[in-house]
């Protein structure tokens, strides 16, 4: 599984936190692979600086714009899944 | 903080033919207390209207000062115009002043008599003595009230209803207590309700023609309703364990807004914050929840909408973070907010003016807001 977090609280918001966590799930949805990625909503990540902010497996990613949202599933969250690889479960 | 409140609910209706009622109404608060005034002025249409006006709002002003009920009403007499034809004075009152404490001045002055209703049930007439100021009879009471109990006052239009029609000689103050006997319990202490059907009743037996204004004033005395209000985290973060104390050690409803500040309180208390799911398509940031907190929002943003709806008025049938934060808000007659000033450096070149996002401002325009409808509102600045 898979797990991403999107922030949603007041600097993410302005700057369309709201929105990429939206086009995320229809990503996802459209891929097929909603069985294998966990999507939340976060109300702050600590880091507004570089809203919007997504977590993947809890690695930190600032700026995904709703415009970057597509490539940054294609980039960020695809290749996870297709490898099998996420939070809690084993590497070895 | 007070810790009692005043439920007030007040109907009225005007002399059959006239449009303009001769009785008046009004309350006014002071840090302790509060005064409900009720006259009712000679005669009928806009000279009474204009007599009665005049009385309520003397009380009501002076109650503002030092003065106490007597002194009030020592100076009421005096500046009552007075009819020269009949020698009386051109209008009557019922002014009553309830301290936060339960204690309870009343002074009357040719009205009818003010009824309690004992757990907001059972009727009983205030037990009045008389005393002469400046010539005139007053009836004057000292007394306490309990949470639950209510205080009608009423005026002669209620008193007189139906006289010579349904009602030879008029609905009467036993009337009344009889009807309040049997009404009240099923109404539980709902002043709103109470004071519609004494209403109701009169100008039923008036026949829907009332031979003269008639005014109800219900005052139910009950517990006060707090909530505290946490948003921000502290100047510095050494201050945050006390701020976090102070929000937990309060009574009443308990409101977080700001998702940093959820996250802090969240940690505080080892427990999970969630993402409250139903307001995600709103335009404002969704909020969360925290297990024992009764609302969980966003900060900044959503605290300037409520402030903005509550000076513009809520759109209709909107529903988000802001509305229901309004919903517990307003529920509660006196509101703390713990406001942490720290500043967040992501707030900057979001492209919306600076001001907005000083969290004192926010909490100090909402409050203005809230104080204005009569909230009592407390601001604490960490
Ligand atoms: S609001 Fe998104 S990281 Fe703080």
């Amino acid at each position: 599984m898979v797990d991403v977090r999107v922030c949603v609280g007041s600097s993410c918001h302005l700057r369309g936190g709201a929105k990429t966590l939206k086009l995320l799930h229809t990503l996802i949805n459209d891929a097929g692979v909603q069985g294998q990625v966990s999507l939340r909503a976060d109300l702050c990540l600590a880091s507004c600086l570089g809203a919007p902010n997504v977590l993947v497996d809890g690695e930190p990613f600032g700026g995904v714009t709703p415009d970057r949202a597509e490539d940054f599933f294609r980039e960020r969250i695809l290749p996870k899944v297709r490898n099998g690889v996420g939070a809690g479960d084993r590497l070895d | 903080m007070k810790r009692f409140a005043l439920d007030i609910a007040t109907r009225q209706f005007q002399k059959h033919g006239e449009d303009i009622a001769g009785d008046a109404f009004r309350v006014a608060q002071t840090p302790d207390s509060t005064i409900i005034s009720v006259s009712d002025g000679l005669g009928s249409g806009v000279k009474a209207n204009v007599l009665a006006t005049l009385t309520v709002e003397v009380a009501c002003g002076l109650s503002q000062g030092d003065l106490s009920l007597e002194d009030i009403v020592e100076t009421l007499i005096a500046t009552l115009p007075v009819c020269k034809w009949r020698s009386i004075a051109y209008s009557t009152f019922s002014v009553v002043r309830i301290y936060d404490t339960g204690r309870v001045t009343l002074a009357e002055y040719d009205c009818p008599p003010t009824l309690k209703l004992a757990g907001g049930i059972r009727p009983e007439f205030v037990e009045t003595f008389e005393r002469t100021v400046r010539d005139r009879n007053i009836r004057v009471a000292y007394f306490r009230m309990q949470p639950g109990d209510v205080l009608v006052q009423y005026t002669d239009g209620i008193v007189w209803a139906g006289v010579g029609q349904k009602l030879p000689m008029g609905w009467q103050e036993d009337g009344i207590f009889q009807f309040l006997s049997a009404t009240a319990p099923a109404l539980r202490g709902d002043c709103a309700a109470q004071a519609n059907r004494l209403a109701e009743q009169a100008l039923e037996y008036w026949e829907g023609a009332p031979g003269d204004d008639g005014t109800v004033v219900c005052a139910r005395y009950r517990k006060a309703r707090h909530a505290v209000l946490l948003t921000g985290p502290p100047s510095s973060p050494d201050r945050l364990p006390a701020m976090l104390q102070d929000f937990l050690g309060r009574e009443g409803t308990r409101l977080v807004c700001g998702g940093t500040t959820a996250h802090l309180l969240a940690r505080h208390l080892d427990v999970p914050l969630e993402v409250d799911d139903r307001f995600l398509d709103s335009d404002l940031p969704p909020g969360g929840k925290i297990r024992g907190m009764d609302l969980v929002t966003e900060g900044i943003l959503t605290l300037t909408r409520a402030a903005e709806y509550l000076r513009r008025g809520i759109p209709p049938g909107r529903s988000d973070a802001a509305t229901c934060l309004l919903d517990h808000l307003m529920d509660a007659d006196g509101i703390t907010f713990l406001v942490g000033t720290a500043r967040n450096p992501a707030h900057q070149n979001t492209g919306l003016p600076e001001s907005i996002f000083l969290r004192r401002v926010v909490a100090e325009e909402l409050a203005a807001q809230l104080r204005e409808r009569g909230k009592e509102v407390d601001l604490v600045f960490y």
